[in-house]
């Protein structure tokens, strides 16, 4: 049985936007809400600016313990290490940018009114990208002081727009590999400690502070399917031009792949983690 | 012509009851157990019942927050399962919740967010969330983060973005509750006002005088089932010929309603605890008037102290305690 259709008002009164413009008002709406409730937690960004050089103290200095001492003004090593430094945020931007974002709206009991609308279930989950973008940007400019400062080395930077379209595309790989993890933290809730857990994981297998030619033969397999190898490899290609593992081309194909496979992934993953939670009335419990 | 249509929905949650640390077992709650009705254009419909009755998973599943396990329900003409884009452009939903904003936002922020979501145009959009801000006395708090409202003024803020996109369709979960008087009245006059401009309301409710005053007909819901459903007056008439009274007691005895639910001639005995006293109504439907000499005489050799007696007329709860020989409500 079904009742006679009226059309939608949507349809007739024009108030509405549509197409590409609706999609630009959502990305609008999203990023302006992520930069105003970020700033507005002004300890969260005074906090970064804090525990990065502590991470980079706590983290870097045993490392260079094992390093001969004559490496500890090396600009090639030093420069690893920093390359190292800004994939581990890429690496944090997709599981913490889209897995605790869900996790927050939970939190917060909005997502029940997120999906009282039609808007894009990715983009509603987006905000965290665009102030780790602005994180990242800052960051950026803060660790290369504080490299200097502390090793007394310039950063190697041959291929700047190079670099640019890396973390870019990186970014976009992260965001496809977060909704999974994502849809994952809609479904199971509180995941917070396996974020952790997970993230060193992945800096450990992507060769993220070594090459992946130095892991045994066995987890090298494993490293070569994790889309953040080919992140931290192309972004010390064109930053500081150490060869690939595989023909330099070719990763920069797999990346281009990735970021489409992820993403698609990932937004049907949530689409499905939707509909399994409509069906056992899950989805605004927290 | 019917907006809304409901043919016997079914919803069954599985619950995990703990045992312990590790251990836990499963439970199924039947939630709906098949409910059917029909709401007509311009129409205001109350779902009323007591709290865990089925109101709320029942507008869930018209507005596309719930599968439903059986069954199957339209909003103008549209599936709720197979089209479930199309419901969503066309309702308004308020769920009761004193969650569900970004704390870190101003209420017109909120709004605002909501507004895009729903790709509103951003110039309609501002007019639109001043005038639902204007009606609903929240401009003067309209730039104040939601850190800072009360429970009153987000629930008008939860009310507001119902409203946003200017729905034909509206759905309101307990609509005034956590309001005070005067917040509540205004929401109520509002929903008068939406009916006015031909909107098709459907309201949940475990407040019969809301009820009673506000909807045109009500479907009175008891675990999961619909069981009266009516126009206030026609589901009033049920207990017309009968006589209602309600005595006014201090304190309460074990028992007390079972004595009097013994008594010849009494159909039905309710009783009303009020939260913050000592205070309580007890409201018994009777044959005649014959049978209240008995019930003082149970209430003297208990000794309980009475405050009062009379005689009321007929309203929705004595309609709810008549069909379920339950209690409704908690007085507010």
């Amino acid at each position: 049985m079904q009742l006679e259709k009226t059309e939608n008002s949507q349809s007739i009164n024009g108030k509405y936007l549509k197409g590409i413009m609706s999609i630009f008002l959502e990305l609008y709406a999203t990023a302006s809400r992520g930069y105003k409730i970020y700033f507005r937690y002004t300890a969260w960004f005074i906090a970064d600016l804090i525990t990065t050089p502590i991470w980079i103290l706590v983290f870097l200095l045993p490392i260079l313990m094992f390093l001969p001492k004559e490496q500890w003004n090396n600009p090639t090593t030093i420069n690893f290490f920093f390359w190292a430094m800004v994939m581990w945020d890429i690496v944090g931007a997709g599981l913490w940018s889209f897995g605790q974002a869900i996790r927050r709206e939970q939190q917060t009991g909005t997502l029940e009114f997120l999906f009282l609308t039609n808007a894009n279930r990715i983009i509603m989950f987006t905000r965290s990208i665009f102030t780790r973008g602005l994180e990242l940007t800052i960051m950026f400019a803060y660790m290369v002081i504080v490299f200097k400062l502390l090793f007394g080395v310039d950063i190697i930077l041959r291929n700047i727009l190079g670099v640019i379209f890396i973390l870019t595309l990186g970014l976009l790989i992260a965001m496809g590999f977060g909704e999974i993890y994502g849809a994952l933290v809609l479904r199971f809730k509180n995941i917070g400690p396996v974020t952790n857990i997970l993230e060193f994981v992945i800096l450990g297998i992507s060769g993220i502070f070594f090459p992946i030619s130095r892991l045994p033969d066995q987890i090298r397999l494993i490293s070569l399917l994790s889309p953040f190898t080919y992140i931290a490899e192309m972004t010390r290609y064109m930053a500081m031009g150490i060869e690939t593992y595989l023909d330099p081309g070719f990763e920069l194909i797999l990346m281009i792949l990735m970021a489409i496979i992820f993403n698609a992934i990932g937004f049907v993953t949530i689409l499905y983690i939707e509909k399994n939670l409509k069906k056992t009335g899950k989805l605004g419990a927290y | 012509m019917e907006k809304i249509k409901a043919e016997n929905l079914r919803k069954i949650f599985i619950t995990k009851e703990r045992r312990g640390i590790f251990k836990g077992e499963k439970r199924k709650v039947e939630a709906l157990k098949g409910i059917s009705f029909a709401i007509n254009k311009g129409e205001i419909f109350g779902l009323l019942g007591p709290n865990g009755a089925g109101k709320t998973t029942t507008i869930k599943i018209l507005s596309t927050l719930l599968l439903p396990d059986d069954g199957d329900a339209w909003v103008n003409g549209y599936h709720v399962v197979k089209e479930a884009n199309k419901v969503r452009e066309i309702i308004g939903v308020s769920l009761y919740s004193d969650r569900g904003f970004y704390w870190k936002l101003t209420g017109y922020e909120n709004l605002m967010y909501f507004a895009y979501l729903y790709h509103l145009n951003p110039e309609y959009a501002k007019k639109r969330i001043k005038y639902l801000l204007d009606i609903l006395e929240l401009s003067k708090d309209a730039d104040r983060l939601v850190e800072e409202y009360s429970t009153g003024m987000k629930s008008k803020l939860n009310f507001a973005r119902a409203l946003i996109h200017d729905p034909e369709i509206i759905f309101l979960d307990e609509p005034t509750i956590g309001l005070d008087p005067n917040s509540a009245r205004k929401i109520r006059e509002i929903i008068r006002d939406l009916k006015k401009e031909g909107k098709t309301i459907l309201l949940t409710t475990h407040n019969m005088y809301e009820a009673d005053i506000l909807c045109d007909r009500i479907a009175i819901i008891n675990k999961g089932k619909i069981i009266a459903l009516g126009t206030p007056n026609e589901l009033k008439s049920v207990v017309e010929k009968d006589r209602v009274i309600e005595i006014q007691i201090y304190g309460i005895l074990n028992g007390l309603t079972d004595k009097i639910r013994k008594i010849n001639g009494v159909k039905r005995v309710g009783l009303i605890q009020e939260e913050k006293s000592l205070k309580n109504r007890i409201k018994v439907i009777m044959e005649s008037d014959d049978v209240v000499p008995e019930v003082l005489r149970i209430l003297v050799s208990e000794k309980i102290k009475v405050e009062s007696i009379k005689s009321v007329e007929p309203s929705l709860e004595d309609v709810f305690v008549y069909l379920t020989g339950e209690r409704l409500e908690k007085e507010e």
